[in-house]
Parts: C-alpha cells; structure tokens; sequence
C-alpha cells in the first residue's frame, strides 16, 4: 500500500494555495475540484483501512466529500491543512456507516505491521503470536485503536495526528504510547490465559 | 471483545485504481440534489411514523388550548419572558423529568419572526437567527424555549438519557432548543439554519457532539467545531508558539553542527609543511626525474608516521636509495647498502627556508579563516542554546500556570454548575459552535464505560417496606458521570461501581425514590439489604441533587 500523503508536510506556498481554493469553492462548490482530487486517495486509504468492504469505502469516501462541501462554509483555516478536517469528517462517516451496520469495523493488518509489533514487543514472530495480537488488537478501545492504526499502520507525524484528533503533538505521542502500552498488557494476558 | 473484522494481508489497492475511482462530477450532482422530505422515506410511515403525526396531531390540540402570552416585544432586541418550569414542550417525550414541577426550567424568548435575532442565554450560550431561518409567511411573533443543562443533576432532574452505545455519557455541555409560533411547532429553514454556540464548562478536546433524537431517545453524532478563546487558550497559543521556536532553533543548532563538522580545516600536508616532531631527513634526488619536487623549491623529506623501521634507517650507512612517486602526493624511499641490505620507507615531500614561511603563512591564515567561521557558527549555536532554555523555562512555567489554571478551572466548573444563570468562566471559555435546522437538545460529550457488574444480588427497603427496583442511577462522585440501570441497555442486576464514593439513586415500581451511599464495592457487597433514605416530593429540585450528589461541595 502506498502511504498517505502526509499532511504534515505542507509548504505555506501549498497552504496559501488550498486557502485560496476553499475560498472560492465556498462560493462555487466547483472550485473544490482540486481539493478532492488531492485529498481523495488519502481519505480513501483512511476509511478503507477501517472497513471490510472497498465498494462501500468508495461510498463513504464520496459520502465525506460531499459532507464537506456541505459544510464548507462553516470552515474556518486554522493554518492547518483542510486534510484534518476531512479526516474528521470521514471518521465520522464511518461511524455512521458502522452504527447502520452497512460495514464492520475492520481492522487491516499487514505482515510488516504483524512483524513491527513482535519487535516492539520483544517476541517471536509466530502464528500463535499473531492470533494474540489480532485478539489484542480487537481488546483495545476504538480511541486506542484509532491511535494504534494512526500511528503504526497509517506511520503518520505525531503532529499530523494530533491535527486529526484535534489534540497536541505531544498529547498524541502520549495518547500512543499509552495505547500501545494496552495493546502490550492484552497481548501478554492472552499469553497468559492459554 | 469488540468482534472487530481482522483482515490479514488485505488486498492492496493501487493508486491507480483508486484515482479511476473519482467522481467529483457525481459529488456535486448529489450535492445539488434536495433532501427527501422525511415524510417521503421509506419506512416513515411505520410506527414512529404514525406516533409522530398522532403527537403532532396531540400538541397541536394541546398548545392551542394554552392561554396565548401577550409579551411585548421589540423589533430587535430578544426580550426573556420568564422561566416556566411548568410548561415545557410536549414534542419531549423521551425526556421524562423526574418531577414535573420541578423540572429544569426553560428561558423563553419572543422574537420576530423575519429579522435577523440573536439571543444570549443566561450561561452565556448565543442563539442566532436570521431573517429567514422559519418556514412562515405569518408575521406572529416566534417564542424560542432554550434550556441548558451544566451539571448531573439538572440532566438526572430533568430524565435527559445520558447512554450511547452502552456507554454512559459526560457532558461538557447540553442545549435543549425548541420554537413555536402561535402555539405550533415552527419549523426551521434549511436553507438558513440556527446558529448556535454553545457555551461549555470544559475543555472540550475529546469530546464529540450529539443531537437526541426526539422519538427513539437515542443520540447521534452531530457536526460541530469547538472553539476556545479564553487566556487560557491564549497560553495554549503561545506554548505551542514558544513548542515551536523551540523546534525551529533545535532544527538550526542541528544544522549548525552539521556546518560546524563540515568545516573543512587546512592540513599542513596540503601545504608541504612538516608535522610535529617530523621525523625528516634530506634526499638528493634527480630534479629531472622528479620535476614537482623541484617546482617546490627548497625540499626536505619527512617519514610518514606509523613505520617502526625509521630507526632502523637512522642506524645505517646507506650508499644507494631509489624515489618511487606513489601518485598520491608521497612518494617510497628504498634504501640500500652495499652489504644486499634494504630499507624501505614512505615519505612526503616538506617545505624548509623561505618556501616554508611562505607556505605556513598561507596554511595559518587559511586555519585562521576557518577557525573564524567556527567561532561564528558556535557563538550562534550558544545564541540559540541559551534562548531554548529560556523558552524552555518559560515554557514550564507556563505549562504549570495552565495546569493550575485548568485546577481552578475545573474548581470554578462545580462551583459553576451549583450556580444557575452564572457568566461563562474567565478560565475557561469554550463554546461548541454548531447549526441546525431541527429543534431538539444537542449535547457535547464523550462516553465512559460502564463500570463492571458487582454480581451481588441485594434487596432494597424504603422505610422498612421491601420495594422492586425499576430504574438504578449511580453517581460517581469523582467523576461527571451517571449510569443508568434499568433504562436502555442496563439491567438493575448488572449493577456496577467504581471504587469511590458513590451515591445510589433508586426508584422503585410504585414510583417511590430513594437513594443509599457506597464508598466501596466491599462496602456495598457487605450490605445485602439496602436501607434507601426516602426522597420527598418536595426534595426533588436542583438544589437538592446538586447537594446530594456533592456538587456544591466548592462553594461549601
């Protein structure tokens, strides 16, 4: 999978640019144009990666992107890429797509991801420690899990993470750490329990 | 266990595929596209359908039989009618108060109903309305009852569910809005929907936003943006400020260092100059063979360092030696005797007399430069380290003085909350600014689990008589928190507690109220029987609660 775009590293020469297509697509929704296209395969990559079906993550994918120039003129920049907001706005997609129960809550893991727990977390990399981490992972809260995914699955900056979350750099590092911190004791109680 | 789908190596989708996949001509076709009217959708006009119009039907007949309120009212300006506990709107019914006199009261405004309005709320809560935010052609004036409710108590007092998903909700603020004109339900237009910004007694960083749905009672998650502007958000800015110059000159004591290590200083060698303790010795060589020895001038040789045999050289008598250029500036000396004996030894060509001085010279003010260009480069570096302490110290300091500020903020919160119709604290002003185009009651929060059932049956006795339970409510007196037994999803014997104080507030078939107190779950496993403290009817107020579940205890 290629990775997200990460909004982190906009230039202020981007960030004029994108101020001034919002801008004129709150006047003329055709304006947002370019924003979707430049947005579009983030957003997707996110709502794809929390769900069991792609069809519907293209659903949802259009579904946040219509939210958001619906809503355009209650956007206010910050100085902080448009991408957060629409990644606050699919996340809330998907959760309405969870509660009607058109998708499940996915989670997608690869092999390297499997692989970059086991070496967090000083273990072999098995089967059997592979079924731990999948039940750990489904142990954690959706906050938790959320970071989890954020930060290992997605390798997103603290910083973009905390534009996304809406919470500092260092909260987010913090919010990780402690998640992972979870993921490690369910981990070792399914060890223990077996 | 969440039962979340585990997919293992999913199948991965190109960026190629994905960009097929745009549609931005689609996205704004259904953005064009006007809503369904809900009487329209499917399913409509099944039972909460029929319900809805029976309930219109019913409040139609109902507010039209109230006395009309001949308020005067201004063109502009929003005028409070009163606060009328007793009439509240009926399209509420999954807001059960516990008493119906002494439920949480309503402000009532009288507006205009085609000019731009704004209202301000007693907790600082605005409400803005534009000319053509109602459906109506009729000039009647419009009366907008808005409620908010800032503590546990006025949410219990007045039956607002606080459950999401089996989780138990935290306020950090709550609106309940509604409109009416001529005693009718005025409805909003889309088009131009309220505005409204709610005014929040925390920090709403992780907190959502929801609307109640009047007919199901559940809550659903609602677009909002938080805003904070208070001092305290002015420290927050200029932490993240002072986070950032801290980054900006780590970034460039960083880049100094690479400068500083990139700095290139003279090499004697470069110059021909001997090191220290050179170990050098004279050579007639052929200035024919060797013409770069010769274009140097005044040669010696010097023995490159690191050859154990130069002494060996010295102890000798040597009658022949070859020069062998090794192209990289040095050059192998071998010596030999007429005895077969041969040394060899790497040597380098040095300057001595006047080329010497002439060459050092340019080496000294070559190293001079660079040592310059160092001094420079580390003064800056000095520069910066001692500003990032600075900042650094200020940045404690100021970290200490928010999370003081955030104490006291949270202090002000409880005294806050004991107090109705109180400004918005100085401390921490945030507001949850959202639209709508719905009546209803909106509210930001965040869920907390349910604590784990205690599993020990109990028996519950009202002054003496053994009473059946219908609905639980714990309040955790250390958190904002109130689960709910024995309403939505929690059943009275899945009873749970944290290990804190807690207050129980039970009700039982007959309508009867009561409440015990735990510290512990020891403490409440202990007791099987639980001897309740019978609630009077005239005890159910804010006041009350507000006492009972410790929400005074600030200002006490």
């Amino acid at each position: 999978m290629s990775r997200v775009n990460p909004i982190y590293h906009h230039s202020e020469k981007k960030l004029d640019q994108e101020l001034e297509w919002i801008t004129l697509a709150k006047s003329d929704p055709k304006h947002f144009a370019p924003l979707y296209e430049k947005y579009h395969e983030q957003i997707f990559r996110y709502v794809n990666q929390r769900m069991d079906d792609t069809e519907l993550a293209f659903d949802v994918t259009s579904q946040v992107f219509l939210k958001a120039l619906k809503n355009l003129h209650k956007f206010e920049y910050r100085g902080v890429p448009l991408g957060s907001w629409l990644y606050r706005i699919a996340k809330s997609e998907l959760n309405q797509a969870f509660r009607d129960r058109k998708a499940k809550r996915a989670i997608n893991i690869e092999k390297t991801h499997v692989a970059t727990f086991m070496e967090v977390f000083h273990e072999e990399e098995n089967k059997i420690n592979k079924k731990r981490l999948f039940k750990a992972l489904d142990l954690l809260s959706d906050a938790d899990l959320q970071l989890i995914e954020m930060r290992y699955f997605e390798e997103r900056p603290y910083k973009e993470m905390g534009e996304i979350l809406e919470i500092t750099e260092n909260n987010a590092k913090v919010k990780t750490f402690r998640a992972l911190e979870k993921l490690k004791i369910h981990f070792n109680k399914i060890y223990g329990n077996e | 266990m969440n039962n979340r789908k585990i997919i293992y190596e999913p199948e991965k989708i190109t960026s190629e595929e994905i960009k097929q996949r745009r549609d931005f001509d689609n996205v704004i076709s259904s953005l064009k596209k006007p809503p369904s009217p809900f009487w329209k959708l499917t399913g409509f006009w099944g039972t909460i359908g029929t319900s809805i119009v029976a309930l219109l039907i019913y409040n139609n007949y109902f507010l039209n039989t109230d006395e009309n309120q001949n308020n005067a009212y201004d063109e502009n300006i929003t005028q409070t009618i009163n606060n009328q506990p007793n009439q509240l709107p009926n399209d509420t019914k999954c807001l059960q108060p516990v008493s119906h006199e002494n439920d949480v009261p309503f402000e009532t405004f009288e507006i205009v109903a085609n000019s731009d309005q704004t209202i301000t709320l007693e907790d600082g809560t605005v409400i803005s309305i534009s000319s053509n935010s109602f459906l109506t052609k009729d000039n009647d004036p419009i009366e907008i009852k808005a409620r908010t409710f800032r503590s546990k108590s006025e949410a219990f007092l007045a039956g607002v569910p606080m459950d999401y998903n089996d989780e138990a909700f935290e306020s950090a603020g709550m609106v309940e809005l509604r409109g009416y004109q001529n005693g009718e339900v005025v409805k909003i237009n889309p088009e131009h929907p309220i505005e409204v910004s709610l005014s929040l007694y925390k920090d709403p960083n992780t907190f959502n936003f929801y609307q109640l749905n009047d007919n199901s009672g559940k809550w659903t998650e609602y677009p909002v943006e938080y805003k904070k502007s208070n001092n305290s958000n002015e420290e927050l800015s200029e932490m993240t400020q002072l986070e950032l110059d801290i980054n900006v000159a780590s970034a460039k004591i960083e880049r100094i260092d690479n400068e500083i290590a990139s700095i290139e200083f003279p090499k004697r060698e470069d110059y021909n100059l001997p090191m220290e303790n050179s170990k050098k010795f004279n050579l007639k060589y052929d200035p024919f063979e060797f013409p770069e020895l010769e274009e140097l001038g005044n040669v010696q040789f010097e023995a490159l360092p690191g050859q154990s045999n130069y002494k060996k050289v010295l102890q000798h008598v040597w009658s022949d030696f070859e020069l062998i250029d090794l192209k990289d500036g040095n050059y192998e000396v071998i010596f030999s005797n007429n005895r077969g004996l041969q040394e060899s030894l790497n040597v380098r060509p040095i300057l001595q007399g006047k080329e010497f001085d002439k060459a050092f010279t340019k080496y000294y003010n070559q190293r001079q430069a660079k040592l310059k260009e160092r001094k420079l480069l580390e003064e800056e570096k000095e520069e910066l380290i001692e500003a990032n302490k600075k900042r650094n110290q200020k940045l404690i300091e100021l970290q200490k003085k928010h999370e003081e500020e955030i104490k006291e903020a949270r202090i002000n919160t409880n005294l806050e909350s004991s107090v109705r119709g109180d400004q918005r604290s100085d401390l921490l002003e945030a507001s949850a600014d959202f639209q709508t185009s719905s009546w209803g009651l909106f509210n930001s929060d965040k869920p907390i689990a349910y604590p784990d059932p205690i599993g020990t049956p109990s028996t519950y006795t009202l002054a003496g008589q053994t009473i059946i339970p219908n609905e639980i409510y714990v309040f955790d007196l250390k958190k904002d928190v109130r689960y709910s037994y024995g309403v939505g999803n929690q059943f009275v014997e899945s009873i749970g507690m944290n290990n804190n104080e807690t207050i129980f507030i039970v009700m039982g078939e007959n309508n009867e109220i009561g409440y015990f107190k735990a510290s512990s779950k020891k403490e409440f496993q202990r007791n099987k029987v639980k001897a309740l403290t019978t609630i009077k009817h005239d005890q159910i107020n804010v006041d009350f609660f507000k006492r009972l579940l410790d929400e005074e205890r600030v200002r006490a």
